[in-house]
C-alpha cells in the first residue's frame, strides 16, 4: 500500500486567523519535516497557478518552485532531506466561469500546465476537478451536456499530453459529474484517463463508496483519502458555498479516522479492484494540521 | 466626542459563515477555538466588544462576502446591526504607470469607490502602483503616469464623496525617490494620504517628521508599529517581493512592540486637531484577536490621554 499525505491540509482561503505564517518558507519547511515524523514518505500537492505568485512560499505553482525553493530539483532536494521521497501527484481546479467555452478553455489550460508541473516534478498522477461548485457556473447547469461534450473533447486532448502520468478526474459532490455521473461520464473520455476515487465527495453525493469503487472498475488512477459525517439533506451542493452549509454548520470533511467512512471496507473493495497505486491522504478542512498528520497515522495503523 | 474613530482591518482570511446558529454542537465537532473565527456575525462582536466603532473591507474578501450576503447593502446594514460601520475598502491602482494602463485603472478605481458609497464607507485607500520587484524603478514617464492616474482617480471618487488616500508600501513601485514628488504633485483637493505608519517608515521616512510636512493631506491612517525602520535598498528592493519573509520576520507589529514614536505622532495629532476614521491594522500578528484588543488599548486609553 502506497500511501501520500496531501499538502491540501492547509487551506489557504479559510483558516485560523493567521495568514503571514502560512505564506512564509519556513511555515512549508517544517510541515514537510512533520508529515515525515508523521510516518509518510509521499506527499501530493495541490496546482494554483496564480495563487500570490512569487510573493510568498505556497510550493503550489511553478513560479514559487523557482523563485522560493531553485526549481523543482531544489525542492525536491529539501524533500529528501527530510525523508519526502516522492511528490505522488497534484491536485488542480479550474476557475469558475460562467460560459462553456470560457470554463472549458480554462479547464484545458489548467490540465496542460498541471501536465507539465506534474512532469518536471516527476509525478505519478494529477487529479484534475471536472467542475467547481454548480453556483458559481451560472447558466451552466442548464447546458450541461454541451459542456460535458467540451469537457470531454479537453479530456482527450490532456490525453495526448499525459505521457507517464496518469490523468485522474475528480467529481466534488458540488459538481456536475458528482457521484455516479462520473464513472458513466468517463466512458465518453479517452481510456488513457482515470478516475480519481475520492471518498467524500463519494458518500456526501450519496453513492456508498465500496459501491462507487466497484462502478469505476479498473478506471479508478488515483484514490482520495477523505473522510465525512456530513449527509446534505438539504441539497447545499446546489447553492454557494457548499463546502461550508449554511443551515447547519458543520465541518464537512473531516480529518481521516475522524468521520463515518468505513476505511476498511473501502480498502478491501480497492484490493478486490486490483488498485495498487497511491493512496493520498486529505485532511483538506483540517482545524490543526499537525494534529490531522497524526490522527491519519493513527486510522491507518488501525485499518489498513 | 471623539475626535479619532476607530476602525480594524479585515484580515481575517476567508469568514465563511454569516451566523452560526448551530454553535454549541459546531464546537462539540472537534473542541477547538475554531468556531470562534468562522462567521462574521462573532467577529463583527468582537470589533464592537473592543470598542472598534469601523471596520476596513479587504476587497479580497468580497468575492466570500457576497456568497454570505444578498449585497453589499446588506453587509452594511449587518455590521451596523452590532454597532460596526464600514469606514472605507483597501483598494490596488495596478500598473497605472504606463499610459495606457489609466483608462483601466480608473474603471476599476471608480468600481471599488461605488462598492465604498454602498457599504457606507468614506475612504478607498489606494496602494498606487505595482511592487518594485515587478517593474521598478520608475522612470520619469512612470512618475508623470502616475501622477496623471492618481488624480484622474481623485477626481473620480470625490465625485463619489469617497476620500482617496495614496497609501504607500515600502516595497511599491512608488518608493523613496519619488514618494514626496508624487504626492506634491497631486492635486490636493482630491488625492489625500492614508498614513500607514510602518510602511512609510521602512520605506525610510521618519513618522513624526512625515506627518508634520503632509498633515494637510493625511485624511486617514493605518496604524501599526515596526521594528525596522529604514530598511535599506537592496531588502525593499528585492528580486521578489519582500513583505513575506522566508524566515517568518515580522515588519508589522502590535504598537509598543517595534519602535515607532506614537507619543510623537499623537501630540502632532492635537496640534493639528485630526478628526476622522483611524484604521488600526494588525497584519503578520499569529492571533488576530489579543492584537486588535491590546492595539486599541494602546491607541484608545494610553495614547487617548494625549488626543482621542
Amino acid at each position: 500500500m502506497k500511501t501520500a499525505f496531501s499538502f491540501d491540509t492547509v487551506n489557504t482561503r479559510y483558516q485560523e486567523p493567521n495568514r503571514n505564517r502560512v505564506e512564509s518558507k519556513y511555515y512549508w519547511e517544517e510541515l514537510i519535516r512533520l508529515t515525515s515524523a508523521g510516518g509518510f514518505e509521499a506527499i501530493e500537492l495541490p496546482f494554483d497557478l496564480g495563487f500570490m505568485g512569487a510573493r510568498c512560499a505556497f510550493p503550489f505553482s511553478q513560479v514559487a518552485l523557482d523563485v522560493k525553493y531553485g526549481g523543482a530539483e531544489g525542492f525536491k532536494s529539501l524533500l529528501a532531506e527530510s525523508g519526502i521521497t516522492k511528490i505522488a501527484g497534484l491536485q488542480g481546479t479550474a476557475f469558475p466561469a460562467g460560459d462553456a467555452d470560457r470554463y472549458v478553455g480554462g479547464f484545458r489550460m489548467l490540465g496542460s500546465r498541471m501536465l507539465e508541473h506534474a512532469k518536471r516534478l516527476g509525478c505519478d498522477y494529477a487529479v484534475i476537478s471536472a467542475s467547481p461548485e454548480v453556483a458559481s457556473l451560472g447558466g451552466l447547469p442548464e447546458k450541461k451536456e454541451e459542456l460535458l461534450e467540451k469537457l470531454a473533447g479537453a479530456l482527450n486532448e490532456l490525453a495526448e499530453e499525459a505521457g507517464d502520468v496518469k490523468l485522474c478526474v475528480r467529481g466534488e459532490y458540488w459538481g456536475i459529474l458528482r457521484g455516479a455521473e462520473l464513472p458513466k461520464f468517463m466512458e465518453k473520455v479517452d481510456k488513457r484517463v482515470y478516475i480519481n476515487v475520492d471518498l467524500a465527495h463519494a458518500a456526501i453525493a450519496g453513492e456508498d463508496p465500496v459501491r462507487f469503487i466497484k462502478a469505476c472498475g479498473g478506471r479508478i488512477g488515483s484514490v482520495t483519502l477523505t473522510d465525512t459525517s456530513f449527509h446534505d439533506e438539504d441539497a447545499c451542493w446546489k447553492g454557494p458555498n457548499p463546502q461550508f452549509p449554511k443551515s447547519c454548520p458543520t465541518q464537512v470533511f473531516r480529518d481521516l479516522g475522524e468521520g463515518e467512512i468505513d476505511l476498511r471496507a473501502v480498502l478491501g473493495a480497492l484490493k478486490e479492484q486490483g488498485y495498487d497505486g497511491w493512496l493520498t491522504v486529505s485532511n483538506r478542512q483540517t482545524k490543526d494540521v499537525s494534529r490531522g498528520i497524526l490522527r491519519a497515522r493513527y486510522t491507518l495503523k488501525k485499518e489498513a | 466626542m471623539a475626535n479619532i474613530h476607530y476602525s480594524h482591518m479585515s484580515h481575517w482570511k476567508g469568514v465563511p459563515y454569516k451566523e452560526i446558529p448551530n454553535f454549541r454542537d459546531f464546537y462539540y465537532e472537534d473542541k477547538t477555538n475554531h468556531a470562534y473565527y468562522q462567521s462574521w456575525d462573532m467577529i463583527l462582536k468582537y470589533h464592537a466588544g473592543c470598542g472598534y466603532e469601523g471596520l476596513e473591507v479587504a476587497p479580497w474578501d468580497l468575492m466570500d462576502i457576497l456568497k454570505l450576503f444578498r449585497d453589499l447593502t446588506e453587509f452594511r446594514e449587518f455590521a451596523g446591526e452590532r454597532g460596526v460601520q464600514i469606514s472605507g475598502m483597501f483598494h490596488g491602482m495596478g500598473p497605472g504607470h504606463i499610459r495606457e494602463n489609466i483608462p483601466n485603472c480608473v474603471a476599476q478605481c471608480k468600481a471599488a469607490a461605488e462598492k465604498v458609497v454602498v457599504m457606507g464607507g468614506k475612504h478607498l485607500n489606494v496602494c498606487p502602483g505595482i511592487d518594485w520587484a515587478q517593474g521598478g524603478p520608475l522612470t520619469e514617464e512612470g512618475i508623470t503616469n502616475t501622477i496623471d492616474c492618481l488624480n484622474e482617480m481623485g477626481r473620480v471618487t470625490e465625485d463619489l464623496g469617497v476620500k482617496l488616500g495614496i497609501h504607500n508600501e515600502f516595497f511599491c513601485i512608488m518608493n523613496l525617490p519619488n514618494h514626496r514628488r508624487i504626492i506634491e504633485s497631486t492635486d490636493p483637493k482630491t488625492v489625500h494620504y492614508c498614513l500607514d505608519t510602518a510602511q512609510v517608515s521602512i520605506m525610510g521616512e521618519d513618522l513624526c517628521t512625515f506627518y508634520e510636512d503632509y498633515h494637510d493631506r493625511i485624511c486617514t491612517f493605518h496604524l501599526k508599529d515596526t521594528a525596522d525602520p529604514g530598511l535599506p535598498d537592496e531588502k525593499r528592493y528585492a528580486p521578489s517581493n519582500p513583505e513575506i519573509q522566508d524566515d517568518g520576520h515580522r515588519w508589522f507589529w502590535e504598537p509598543g512592540l517595534g519602535v515607532l514614536d506614537f507619543e510623537g505622532l499623537f501630540k502632532l495629532l492635537r496640534k493639528y486637531e485630526f478628526k476622522g476614521w483611524a484604521t488600526i491594522e494588525t497584519d503578520g500578528t499569529p492571533d488576530l484577536l489579543a492584537s486588535m484588543a491590546y492595539a486599541i488599548y494602546y491607541f484608545r486609553d494610553k495614547l487617548g490621554t494625549i488626543y482621542r
